[in-house]
């Protein structure tokens, strides 16, 4: 190894002596005009990309939330919350309603409960399902994903009053 | 290299770049050569890492020195020119332009030509770390900042590469 290290020390002085040959300054500056001089901020493109990775961000959360569950087909379809037919009209689970819930983005939740009869929706933790135990099947509208027969009122029903 | 004159060029300061470019124009152009082991490469390289060293020098924030700091500039440079094929392994090394007279060259080519070879046999990183550690002299932590790894890598590159180097030398004389 010290055979190799005093090598090493004489190719040192060999690379020592390299010299770039001309004037670098005089090469670089024939091609360039006054403006080159001026060193490069980093804010405009740094903040482009700032810019670009914030709104990919956004829009992608927008995208997870809105896509995560399709409108609920009633009593039985979709994958939504765990919906119990219950006879007294109780929104347990989390205590959120259906206004609420679509705020957080659980659409289908909030499906489910502005959906067909008074039921119980339970908030499971991370993939609710719909659970249909009792009650009778409820029509769909297929253009708007809501029950017919008069459950339209319901909608407004279980709504936060606009503060 | 003064504080003075680098935070004058951070400012944009033409005289002051041009100083320092000056002053760096040689580190620059011997390590992209020891890279690039090719004399006109080596000056293209020095002359894109002065481009962009004028350009980047605003970003300077001193928490190396600006040589070091340069040199940095100088690897990406390589490592780009490499990365498009603009060097082969297949390339044949020229003879630098050096200070020595050819005489001396001539002799000391022949004493370095095995080192030379042997040199050329490691890996890209290899090579960066022992031109950086023993021809540049600089720091196990210094190498480290200019080639963007922890000072840790540049020890084990380092062991690899002298053992490495030890065999091909011994086997080349």
């Amino acid at each position: 190894m010290s055979d190799l290290r005093s090598k090493l020390t004489t190719a040192k002085g060999d690379y020592k002596s390299l010299k770039y040959p001309g004037d670098l300054m005089a090469d670089i500056a024939a091609g360039l005009g006054d403006g080159a001089w001026q060193p490069a901020q980093r804010s405009p493109a740094g903040w482009r990309y700032v810019a670009i990775a914030a709104t990919a961000v956004i829009g992608l959360s927008v995208l997870l939330n809105s896509g995560g569950g399709s409108p609920v087909q009633g009593p039985t379809g979709g994958a939504a919350a765990s919906v119990q037919q219950n006879p007294v009209a109780r929104w347990s689970g989390n205590g959120m309603n259906a206004s609420q819930a679509s705020i957080f983005g659980n659409s289908a939740a909030s499906s489910a409960m502005t959906d067909a009869s008074p039921r119980e929706v339970i908030f499971t933790n991370k993939i609710p399902q719909v659970r249909q135990v009792t009650g009778p099947m409820v029509p769909i509208d297929p253009r708007t994903g809501l029950p017919l027969g008069g459950n339209e009122s319901r909608l407004t029903d279980y709504t936060i009053p606009s503060r | 290299m003064d504080s003075i004159t680098i935070e004058l060029a951070r400012k944009g300061d033409r005289p002051a770049l041009e100083r320092l470019v000056r002053a760096l124009q040689d580190p620059w152009f011997r390590f992209c050569y020891s890279q690039l082991r090719n004399e006109e490469m080596a000056r293209d390289a020095a002359q894109e890492t002065a481009l962009r060293f004028v350009r980047l020098i605003a970003n300077f924030r001193g928490d190396s020195s600006i040589t070091t700091w340069s040199l940095g500039i100088s690897l990406n440079v390589c490592r780009e020119m490499r990365r498009k094929k603009i060097l082969t392994t297949a390339d044949v090394p020229d003879s630098p332009t050096t200070a020595n007279g050819p005489e001396e060259r001539a002799g000391k080519a022949e004493t370095h030509a095995a080192l030379h070879q042997a040199m050329t046999g490691l890996s890209e990183r290899q090579q960066q770390v022992v031109t950086l550690r023993f021809f540049e002299e600089r720091s196990t932590e210094e190498t480290a900042k200019i080639m963007g790894c922890a000072a840790g890598t540049v020890k084990a590159t380092l062991h690899q590469a002298l053992r490495a180097l030890k065999n091909r030398v011994s086997q080349l004389t």
